[in-house]
């Protein structure tokens, strides 16, 4: 037995993430140290950016910028999914329509749909919903594509149980389709998401500056570094956090699946 | 599907023609029809198209003029030339760092616990907020241009690289040793054959996601190569030059996709070779 292994509880938790600690301690300790010998103008440090947080934190600042950020990102992945999850699902399912839609979406699939901005901005102008487009326009595909993908590959024999038992198409979507592509619609949920969080953080580079992609701009232009480490920080740390949500309810998801055929 | 696809991919491209059951049967003439459909939809555009407001929108034979003009004039090859050598760096950078990297992280345990979060979280977050800070500090030039295709590409790549390693079959490794491989050959003969599908899926997840952060660098960092001809066509609201531009990124888009399908496709094949043996 290693002396690891004989701690329990938090104590052999602690002692099994201590390198790690101290790695990422002396990173830090390092930046901390070269930064401030750097001009603010060019570059920044740990408590630099801790202290431009606090500012934006305190001034509302921050707070506001979550809410516009927030506020674009649910809406448009919300209008994403609304539109992704449906059309997928009778594409799916009537193979006319998808033979009608492939080379549309196999244009739009393949081709970075942020060089459309342009365009979107020409066309809904440069408010509040040409970000809502973009955020959509980017994350729609991959949902889409994921539920197509689901609907491929669920497997016929179930469809013909359910049809042998007299099962009308409403029945068949509720008790075949839905529960059968879940992993996939997880699966696009989550990519989707990662795609959403892009379109919104361009769309406020592009189209007015406001919400967090404005913060970066906003104070990079000016040279405050700090304040745009402050900016990035909390972006990141929300899309992980998002991240990291749809990833779980993905593996729950994918989890149903494989219990189910365990149990057939 | 790897194990990979499913626990980051994309949903394969699907195939662009589904296959028929008989030639000249059901499935022609579906063909047919969308093709038709389409032509009409194109030939309704270019009717109706003339009549909107020319700031506002284009039309078909507009777009086919507009190509005509941007080709002949050669700033359509120069920024398709500008764009595709950004795009090539980005990407040659992102194999030379993303294998031994992955790798490192995928073999080392420690490695991986002091620097896998780090990867994920770059993996996930939009990069996008790092371009101010690389116009900042690498100024308005390809150098900034190519650093952020390097960084849109490079996470998916050691993410998978690490991933496949990762998932090394531990009896193969095992017998290797037993027959008295060094590291090194063990790492020749059964590591990396064994995680080539997952860097033929890394791969194919870098070349797409250096093409979206291509047309992001153009936009944000100078006006250059396709995304600055998009970006300078559209605030002249020149609408047939915008689709002109959109059409060849469809285009780039298409043979790339198609190029990472096949790398896939490729590097995962003795994978299920081995499956069926």
């Amino acid at each position: 037995m290693t002396p690891l292994e004989r701690l329990r509880g938090p104590k052999r938790h602690l002692a099994r993430w201590a390198p790690q600690t101290a790695i990422w301690t002396g990173l830090l300790v390092l930046w901390e140290i070269w930064g401030r010998g750097q001009s603010p103008f060019f570059f920044t440090y740990p408590t630099a950016i801790g202290r431009a947080l606090l500012r934006l934190a305190s001034s509302g600042e921050l707070g506001q910028a979550i809410l516009d950020s927030l506020q674009v990102l649910l809406l448009g992945y919300g209008l994403g999914v609304a539109a992704g999850v449906p059309l997928g699902l009778l594409a799916g399912r009537f193979a006319y329509l998808r033979r009608l839609l492939s080379p549309l979406m196999m244009a739009f699939y393949v081709t970075p749909r942020l060089a459309l901005i342009p365009l979107i901005i020409i066309w809904v102008g440069i408010g509040f919903w040409a970000k809502v487009t973009v955020v959509w326009l980017v994350c729609f595909f991959a949902i889409f594509f994921n539920v197509l993908h689901g609907m491929s590959s669920l497997s016929r024999s179930y469809l013909e149980v359910a049809q042998a038992y007299g099962a009308n198409e409403a029945q068949i979507l509720r008790e075949v389709t839905l529960p059968g592509i879940l992993p996939f619609i997880a699966t696009g949920l989550r990519l989707g998401l990662g795609l959403a969080l892009i379109g919104m953080v361009v769309s406020e580079f592009l189209i007015g500056l406001n919400g967090l992609g404005g913060i970066i701009v906003y104070y990079s232009v000016r040279l405050r570094v700090a304040d745009v480490f402050a900016a990035v920080t909390v972006i990141v740390v929300i899309g992980t956090a998002l991240m990291t949500g749809a990833r779980a309810l993905e593996q729950r998801a994918a989890h149903w699946q494989l219990s189910a055929r365990a149990f057939r | 599907m790897t194990e990979a696809t499913e626990a980051n991919g994309l949903a394969p491209l699907p195939a662009v023609r589904p296959r028929r059951k008989r030639s000249g049967g059901p499935g022609a003439l579906t063909g047919l029809s969308v093709l038709a459909i389409y032509a009409l939809l194109i030939a309704a555009w270019d009717v109706f198209g003339r009549d909107v407001n020319p700031y506002f929108s284009s039309y078909p034979s507009a777009i086919v003029r507009a190509a005509g003009e941007l080709a002949r004039s050669g700033e359509l090859a120069t920024a398709l030339l500008g764009s595709l050598g950004v795009l090539g760096q980005g990407l040659l950078y992102t194999l030379a760092a993303g294998l031994p990297v992955g790798f490192a992280i995928g073999r080392y345990q420690f490695l991986d616990r002091t620097f896998g979060p780090l990867v994920t979280i770059l993996f996930v977050a939009p990069r996008e907020v790092f371009v101010p800070l690389l116009v900042l500090w690498f100024g308005l030039s390809d150098a900034s241009r190519v650093i952020f295709v390097f960084l849109s590409a490079v996470f998916p790549l050691i993410y998978n690289v690490a991933d496949g390693v990762r998932s090394v079959n531990q009896s193969h490794a095992e017998i290797a040793q037993a027959y008295g491989a060094n590291e090194w050959q063990t790492i020749q003969e059964v590591t990396f054959p064994s995680i080539l599908p997952f860097i033929g899926v890394g791969a194919k997840q870098a070349i797409a996601r250096g093409l979206t952060g291509l047309v992001a660098a153009e936009f944000f960092i100078g006006v250059s190569g396709l995304g600055g001809l998009l970006q300078k066509a559209s605030a002249l609201y020149r609408l047939d030059r915008a689709f002109v531009v959109i059409l060849v990124l469809v285009a780039v888009g298409f043979i790339l996709a198609r190029a990472g399908d096949l790398m896939e496709a490729r590097l995962g094949r003795w994978r299920i070779s081995e499956r069926a043996y």
